[in-house]
């Protein structure tokens, strides 16, 4: 088992780099070199140098500092969407999955209809009505997530609760909300968990594609997203501002897909 | 007509070499029947696809030679092997389910190996295709050349692949476990459709299966594999009556119908 | 005949079913847009008045429908922001995103179809192995930034465009198409980099069935085997993923126009959310809808085309 581990690659860097991002985004709590917020009018597009490992922006805020509480940020609300919706999609999954009937049909059918149209659009409609904030794309998104969590759930139930075990536990006398919880929910983990990381980039490109239209978190707080946004204005005169903001956004989705593939190959060989 | 001599195949993918046919000898009149019996994991299938060409893998080690007609189909560039496969050589499978592409039509399956091989016209092939299907007894080939597979029953597909396969008159058929997916009326139908094409045509047929009740009905002559060797071979009658291999007679034992056939 | 019925109930439920969510979304915003519209000059008489003008004062459920109504007889409205017609806002915008989310998935194919097969037959090779590396690199940049990135090498450092041109189709359509190419490969390329990973998982689980062995038996050489058995079979959960990505691209192609200054209906969405100018909100989303549905409904067809065994269930 452990050279099965060792010998899947994507796993291990994705893994390594994964916990490299969420260092970073969890010491941003305690310290940054600078105060992300910090405007400072003398170092205004200052160079790359040790003071300023990224350079600064046009009020002179030291980039790597935004950075950092910037992925913190993100993080926070790829997590927090994704708690939304799995915790929706897997009682929504769970029940129609398990009971099945007419309540499945009407639920499924409009879970068909939501998730035929692009997530960020229906994300946008909430945002405009709930308004731009953190809190609020992550509730707009975490309803979006919702209808493609809720069908891979209600697929794992339906094919376990056929499974001779379950059975079983029927037989034996086991309430359903019983089977529901304690015996179906535990096996439905390994897939829930690499759909997870998916929807945790997901959630990553829907913010930053949200606060890229300004409409997602608003200043002073920056996720990589609005970074990578401000950055728009200056890539002419400034194009290493977009390079470094663009470039750790993309390598944190890299990390965390490496290792969301590295995790079903590992599941599956 | 065939000749297979120290045949080896031994596979390299996993850390270690793990041999799966070991001095595999096998020789075939044309018109003669002979039934290659084992259990699954015996290299009864290795050895088949092997003698068909169909052992391509590059993580596998293959020696010994298999001469058929003055082909090796071993060794000789896949450009002449291919010229023996489908024209000389047919081979029908176990699952006739998926042994069949699902988005072709029968037509265009049957008439395949004339397309490759051959340099008929549309009509030709058509009427040719038709007479084979009707051949292997299916009722109302006109209508069943326009089908699609997931329209006939899994029998009706054997039939297919049998048309398929022997539309290029070959001079070996090589059937591997044809009847085993099927159900017990229907592979009695699929025997005797074999022994009929036997007959008529003189097609020499190479039957692989883990049931010697089905072997016993077609074949004169058997070879029994076991873990990758041939343990014992012969005429069937004497094999069956007078097992020599300790590995034979359990075979015989454990299949509780054979006694009652 | 049964099945276009029901196929065709299905999309107006979805188009129904999702207009009336966006309507209500809209409807319980705080703020009233009587009030926004009156600026400054709202007072409690003038707002009342205004409301019942534009018909804020009914119940929801009849506006939804009165609304609705106009909506399938043409007309969508006014702009609260601009007093005009939303359908002649939106007209002259509409072939733009169109032509953009077309051109887009044209170079999708291109990219990734070849570039896919090639890669799938060299498996394990160098080349094979560079292409899944950039792949899994491409597959996490989002629109936008591959956007910027075009801008920036081939619009300044290489001067092949120029960075916030444009030229309506009204005046050139050659022209009008030369400066939808750059955008049009920043929404290609991420997606193309998931085509091109899709369509190799896919031939490689087709390459391993019995037919494909069938067909071997045959004499079929390996180019044959692999044109005519495996690549239809293989399209078949393709298409399916090409479909989402023609719907994702149509919302790729709204957040693209921003990064290259076209003035698509992406652009006036924003503004209007922006302005609380929910008509044109409104009619936006439902004409993309409408869009994603239809694209729905085609690929629906074009699976039934290539895939016999659908008919029977």
């Amino acid at each position: 088992m452990n050279k099965k581990l060792l010998s899947n690659k994507k796993l291990i860097i994705g893994a390594f780099l994964s916990i490299i991002f969420l260092i970073i985004a969890l010491v941003s709590l305690i310290y940054t070199p600078y105060d992300p917020a910090a405007m400072n009018s003398s170092d205004k597009f200052a160079g790359i140098s040790f003071k300023h490992i990224m350079g600064c922006d046009n009020f002179g805020r030291d980039i790597f500092s935004r950075v950092m509480a910037g992925t913190k940020i993100t993080i926070f609300i790829a997590i927090g969407t994704n708690i939304i919706g799995l915790f929706f999609g897997i009682i929504i999954g769970a029940l129609t999955g398990y009971y099945g009937g007419i309540l499945d049909e009407i639920l499924m059918r409009f879970n068909d209809a939501v998730l035929a149209f692009p997530s960020i659009l229906l994300a946008l409609v909430f945002l405009s009505a709930f308004g731009p904030g953190q809190i609020n794309v992550m509730i707009s998104l975490g309803i979006v997530f919702v209808p493609s969590y809720a069908r891979i759930i209600r697929s794992e139930y339906l094919r376990i609760k056929g499974l001779d075990y379950v059975t079983s536990a029927k037989l034996m006398g086991a309430r359903n909300l019983r089977i529901i919880t304690r015996h179906i929910l535990p096996n439905v983990f390994p897939v829930i968990f690499s759909t997870v990381v998916i929807g945790f980039n997901n959630a990553v490109l829907a913010e930053a594609g949200l606060s890229f239209l300004g409409i997602g978190v608003q200043p002073p707080n920056a996720s990589l997203g609005t970074l990578l946004s401000d950055s728009q204005s200056f890539v002419f005169s400034h194009p290493s501002y977009t390079f470094l903001t663009g470039g750790f956004m993309v390598l944190l989705i890299v990390s965390f897909s490496l290792f969301s593939d590295g995790f079903k190959e590992y599941i599956n060989a | 007509m065939l000749d297979v001599i120290d045949l080896n195949i031994e596979f390299n993918d996993h850390d270690m070499a793990e041999t799966v046919v070991y001095d595999f000898d096998l020789h075939m009149e044309e018109g003669e029947i002979v039934g290659l019996v084992g259990e699954s994991g015996s290299g009864k299938s290795m050895s088949a696809l092997a003698i068909a060409g169909l052992l391509s893998r590059k993580d596998m080690t293959k020696r010994g030679s298999i001469l058929f007609c003055n082909t090796d189909m071993l060794k000789a560039p896949r450009n002449e092997i291919r010229k023996v496969q489908g024209n000389d050589i047919a081979m029908i499978f176990q699952e006739p389910m998926s042994a069949l592409n699902p988005l072709k039509k029968i037509g265009w399956q049957v008439e395949e190996s004339l397309r490759i091989h051959k340099n008929l016209s549309k009509d030709e092939m058509k009427s040719l295709a038709i007479k084979m299907l009707e051949e292997v007894e299916l009722d109302d080939p006109e209508s069943i050349y326009n089908k699609y597979p997931h329209e006939l029953s899994g029998g009706m597909r054997q039939r297919v692949m049998i048309a398929s396969a022997l539309i290029c008159e070959p001079k070996l058929l090589i059937a591997d476990e044809p009847t085993t997916a099927l159900d017990v009326n229907v592979q009695e139908q699929i025997l005797e459709l074999l022994i009929k094409i036997n007959k008529e045509k003189g097609t020499a047929i190479l039957f692989i299966s883990h049931d010697l009740s089905v072997v016993r009905k077609l074949c004169k002559r058997v070879l029994v594999m076991y873990n990758g060797r041939i343990v014992e071979e012969g005429l069937t009658d004497d094999v069956f009556d007078n097992p020599k291999e300790e590995y034979t007679k359990t075979l015989i034992k454990s299949i509780p119908t054979f006694t009652k056939l | 005949m049964k099945y276009v019925i029901k196929k065709t109930a299905t999309m107006l439920i979805t188009v129904l079913l999702v207009s009336f969510f966006v309507f209500l979304a809209f409807s319980i915003i705080p703020g009233d847009p009587a009030v926004a519209k009156l600026g400054t000059q709202a007072t409690p008489e003038k707002v009342m008045a205004l409301r019942e003008e534009m018909g804020l004062n009914r119940p929801l459920l009849v506006r939804f429908v009165s609304w609705i109504k106009d909506f399938i007889f043409g007309d969508m409205g006014t702009s609260y922001s601009y007093s005009l017609s939303v359908k002649a806002m939106i007209a002259d915008k509409f072939p733009i995103t169109i032509t953009l989310t077309i051109l887009s998935f044209i170079f999708i194919m291109i990219m990734s179809v070849p570039l896919g097969l090639y890669i799938t037959e060299h498996d394990g090779s160098i080349v094979s192995k560079a292409v899944d590396c950039i792949n899994q690199v491409l597959m996490a940049i989002p629109p936008f930034f591959s956007g910027m990135l075009i801008t920036y090498f081939f619009g300044i450092v290489l001067r092949l465009f120029v960075p916030g041109g444009f030229v309506s189709y009204k005046r050139s359509f050659g022209e009008f198409i030369l400066y939808l190419i750059f955008p049009a490969i920043a929404i290609a390329l991420p997606k193309s980099a998931m085509t091109i990973r899709m369509l190799k998982m896919s031939i490689l689980s087709e390459a391993g069935k019995d037919y494909v062995r069938t067909a071997y038996s045959r004499g079929n050489t390996t180019t044959a085997v692999m044109y005519k058995h495996v690549l239809k079979n293989a399209f078949i959960p393709v298409i399916t993923f090409l479909g989402m990505t023609l719907s994702d691209i149509v919302a790729g192609s709204l957040i693209v126009e921003q990064v290259f200054s076209i003035p698509g209906l992406g652009r006036l969405l924003v503004t209007s959310i922006s302005n609380r100018d929910y008509p044109v909100v409104q009619a936006i989303i439902v004409l993309i809808v409408v869009i994603v549905v239809v694209i729905n409904l085609l690929v629906d067809v074009l699976y039934r085309v290539i895939d016999p065994r659908i008919e029977d269930e």
